[in-house]
């Protein structure tokens, strides 16, 4: 009881962990833009299809496939961004957000299925990750921790940009008034552009570190869309407290759920969501709205 | 003269004209689909239990504003009760239509009272929970719902007692054509009442609804019992005239495929969703691939080109051409 | 005889700002009172916590001898008390007629019918007709809403607020935002509003103030500073140090 325990919290942790690095792009954006984007998944899954392509075709080191998946999805993404979402920043309503971003998620999984076909494709991990580590008093599979050390040093790096750097404080001064940023000179569709290619970065990033947790295959993006926008909605938007938190939370719902009742598939984790959205309805750490 | 479809408060209209004009339009529209697709009944038998799904999302997507990725729940579950009613031996059609529309005006109720408390990205987040929900269930309660393989052996008695349901399909789809000419003409009237007016302005603006006295709440929750009516209607259609329920009856891809149709009509508007359901059904019939993947690619770019060039849906073009051709008249 | 409105202590803070601090106020029936203040001094706060849009910290809320401080925004409104918005919100799909047969349907208790009957919509038509025409838009019964002028639809907006038959009718800067040859037509509705209603008026321009009200309260900081009347508001030192207080402050700001 006492092992499984362990393993459940390890699992939970460390799936808590992916779904933190995917989802805080989707949050930071919902912060800054306030846009729902649906298609936060798909990017998350066309930086998954870069790695595993970097790494199986062209032999790439991880680490090399892991930084080519980020650079080769915030260009893919930028298009989108130019063409499609800038309508969208702020002043859509939920409706019409709701409407193109699923659309661009349909778009991009039938193309990612014309270009690599409809299997789970593979991201092979290096053999420093493929084995268990000695934590003491019992072995874990390292890439558990890896993925733990990846999600903190997310955390912490976006910590220090908005809190410590000249970019954060525009981002933020442009949270709280987009004309008083504007009439301050500073350039709001650079900044939300900026911002767009930092979540999706994001998203790709944890698309790659995730992938022994969330497989990467043409349904990735509507499979776990759910989950990254209930972080959010959980979490509150544009917290980044707030999202590891509900991280971890929704984490432990869906691996318990999974460890005991498999047979139940869902059932548990999304009477947990609705149960949370109505205990927190502005998010775990969120506020009031003034 | 006004864009805006003429309703509350009117002054002179034809007593009963948009019913028996939505009867007359829906009986003629089935005259012709069984002319023009005699060898596709099956084909245009779906297609109307999926309309009146895309209907009943239009009362609470198109008239309320509630963005919802989760309405295939109402139209699922009342399609398992009248499966189950069915094979209990409940038999007769027009009972079994009755026991999914109480089936979808409960799941409509729940629906409703989790999903109309919030807006924007918790309202979302709760309607996609909620579907999702109530596949797992249906995914789980096999001696129900038959699982992954479906509920089969639903065979209903012949319609009035005389008409069969036979192979060639006729029955169940005159029966399919009559339910929903029934259907929009109830829901003709049912627009254009003080009650869905109130709906309209708690779309346009909740606050200033409030505002003004209406209890948003309650109200989106009533809104939600009736599309439940109408989606049950279709849920209980597609058991009686398939014979099967499945899986997807529930699936998240019915929500969002239903959205897509009614945005692509014009939500907002019965006769948007009416054409939006049709015409992206014979599409999809004609157009749809061995490769389900491409018509995805084909609906999603769909759905941006709606957005982007037409939001409104056709029905807003439709208004465009009328408009143009009144100022020619004038 | 009991006051149409009255407020005692109320206070409401957003973190550790106190942006209303213990305001007690009374309109009676017929009242006309004007609520100035410097910007940022909580006026549309106070709105917003009479008409239920937000809920107080402390305090109470009475409409006509009825504690309504629990109360949903909602209930209140069917209770008598109406207003209007700073920045116009009207139903911007619907025509005209139907913003303002909405609040009419909601006072003679019809806006719960699923089905719409002849004799209703003929009598809800007439009822919105003789509206528009005191406020001169009865040509624009069926033009939708958002094909007015701003100038109409701020009367639209207000329109609304009289159509609920309310006892107490508060009105954010009703003449915000209009065109100044549009202005005449939102003065002219003020002054033809029904004495028996209490009416409670947020505005900047004193030449409205003076010549709308009789009454005027002062708001700044979160408190109420002054009440009395227009000549004398002027003359009031506390009342002047506040506007030029917020004034350099602003100026420091900028």
């Amino acid at each position: 009881m006492a092992l499984t325990l362990l393993s459940l919290i390890i699992d939970a942790v460390s799936y808590g962990m992916a779904l933190f690095i995917i989802s805080i792009g989707l949050s930071i954006m919902m912060g800054l833009m306030r846009v729902v984007n649906l298609a936060h998944g798909a990017f998350a899954m066309i930086g998954g299809y870069f790695a595993s392509y970097a790494l199986v075709s062209l032999g790439a080191p991880y680490l090399v496939a892991a930084l080519i998946a980020v650079i080769g999805t915030i260009i893919v993404s930028i298009p989108f961004e130019l063409l499609l979402y800038r309508r969208i920043y702020r002043k859509s309503d939920s409706l019409t957000q709701l409407l193109l971003t699923i659309g661009i998620t349909f778009f991009i999984i039938g193309v990612m299925n014309f270009v690599f076909g409809p299997t789970v494709k593979p991201i092979p991990l290096p053999p420093w990750l493929s084995g268990p580590v000695d934590i003491g008093f019992r072995m874990v599979p390292a890439h558990r921790i890896f993925v733990v050390i990846c999600g903190a040093l997310t955390a912490l790096a976006l910590w220090v940009l908005f809190d410590r750097t000249d970019f954060g404080v525009r981002l933020r001064a442009a949270v709280d008034d987009s004309d008083m940023a504007e009439s301050l000179g500073i350039r709001t569709d650079v900044l939300y552009l900026l911002t767009f290619a930092l979540a999706v970065g994001l998203a790709a990033f944890g698309g790659v570190v995730g992938a022994e947790l969330l497989p990467i295959e043409p349904y990735y993006a509507l499979r776990y869309m759910v989950i990254f926008l209930v972080v959010v909605s959980v979490g509150g938007a544009g917290s980044i407290a707030g999202a590891l938190a509900a991280s971890f939370l929704l984490g432990l719902a869906d691996t318990t759920g999974k460890y005991f009742m498999p047979e139940y598939g869902d059932f548990f984790f999304y009477a947990a969501v609705i149960a949370i959205v109505f205990l927190f309805p502005n998010g775990l750490l969120g506020r009031e709205p003034a | 003269m006004s864009l805006a479809p003429a309703r509350f408060p009117m002054g002179l209209s034809i007593p009963l004209g948009a019913e028996l004009a939505a009867l007359a339009a829906v009986g003629l529209l089935g005259v012709v689909g069984y002319v023009v697709f005699p060898d596709d009944l099956a084909f245009l038998t779906r297609l109307i239990s999926i309309t009146l799904l895309v209907l009943s999302l239009d009362l609470v997507t198109g008239y309320c504003g509630v963005a919802t990725l989760g309405q295939a729940a109402l139209f699922g579950v009342a399609a398992y009760a009248a499966g189950n009613a069915c094979i209990a031996g409940l038999t007769n059609p027009f009972l079994l239509l009755i026991v999914g529309m109480l089936a979808g005006v409960v799941t409509g109720i729940l629906s409703g009272l989790l999903i109309g408390r919030f807006r924007g990205l918790q309202q979302l987040v709760l309607s996609i929970a909620f579907g999702e929900l109530v596949a797992a269930l249906a995914n789980k309660l096999t001696p129900w719902t038959g699982g992954s393989d479906g509920l089969s052996g639903i065979t209903p008695a012949p319609v009035f007692g005389v008409f069969d349901f036979d192979l060639y399909g006729r029955t169940p789809y005159w029966l399919s054509v009559g339910t929903l000419a029934i259907v929009m003409a109830a829901l003709a009237a049912f627009v254009r009442s003080p009650f869905s007016l109130t709906c309209e302005a708690i779309r346009d603006d909740d606050l200033r609804a409030r505002m003004i006295g209406l209890a948003v709440y309650p109200r989106l929750i009533a809104m939600y019992a009736v599309s439940g009516a109408v989606a049950g209607a279709g849920g209980a259609l597609t058991a009686i005239t398939t014979g099967v329920v499945g899986l997807d009856s529930v699936s998240f891809e019915r929500s969002a495929e239903v959205l897509v149709m009614l945005v692509l009509g014009g939500a907002g508007r019965l006769w948007g969703a009416l054409m939006g359901a049709i015409l992206f059904q014979v599409f999809e019939h004609y157009v749809t691939t061995s490769n389900p993947y491409s018509w995805l690619a084909l609906v999603g770019l769909m759905l941006i080109a709606i957005v982007v060039f037409a939001p409104g849906g056709l029905m807003r073009g439709v208004d465009l051409a009328r408009r143009r051709w009144m100022r020619r008249r004038a | 005889m009991t006051a149409a409105l009255r407020i005692e202590g109320l206070a409401r803070h957003f973190g550790g700002v106190m942006v209303t601090n213990d305001v007690s106020l009374e309109l009676v029936s017929g009242d006309r009172v004007a609520l100035i203040g410097p910007n940022g001094a909580g006026k549309t706060t106070l709105v917003n916590l009479i008409s239920g849009h937000l809920k107080p910290n402390g305090g109470s809320i009475m409409l006509e001898g009825r504690d309504i401080t629990r109360m949903s925004a909602a209930r209140r409104a069917r209770l008598g008390l109406a207003r209007t918005f700073q920045i116009t919100r009207l139903f911007h799909s619907l025509t005209v007629g139907q913003n303002v047969a909405l609040p009419i349907l909601q006072g003679r208790n019809l806006s719960r019918r699923l089905l719409s009957r002849r004799r209703d919509e003929r009598a809800v038509r007439r009822d919105c007709e003789a509206l528009l025409d005191e406020l001169n838009l009865a040509e624009f019964l069926d033009t939708p809403v958002r094909e007015l002028a701003y100038g109409q639809q701020r009367l639209v907006d207000i329109a609304i607020g009289l159509a609920l038959e309310p006892r107490v009718l508060l009105l954010d800067e009703p003449a915000a935002g209009v065109p100044h040859d549009e202005a005449p037509l939102i003065l002219g509705a003020i002054a033809r509003l029904r004495p028996d209603i209490a009416v409670m008026m947020i505005e900047h321009d004193m030449d409205l103030v003076f010549r709308f009200a009789k009454r005027v309260l002062v708001l700044a900081e979160g408190r109420l500073i002054f009440a009395g009347s227009p000549s004398e508001v002027a003359a009031d030192p506390g009342v002047r140090r506040a506007y030029l207080g917020s004034y350099a402050h602003g100026r420091g700001e900028a």
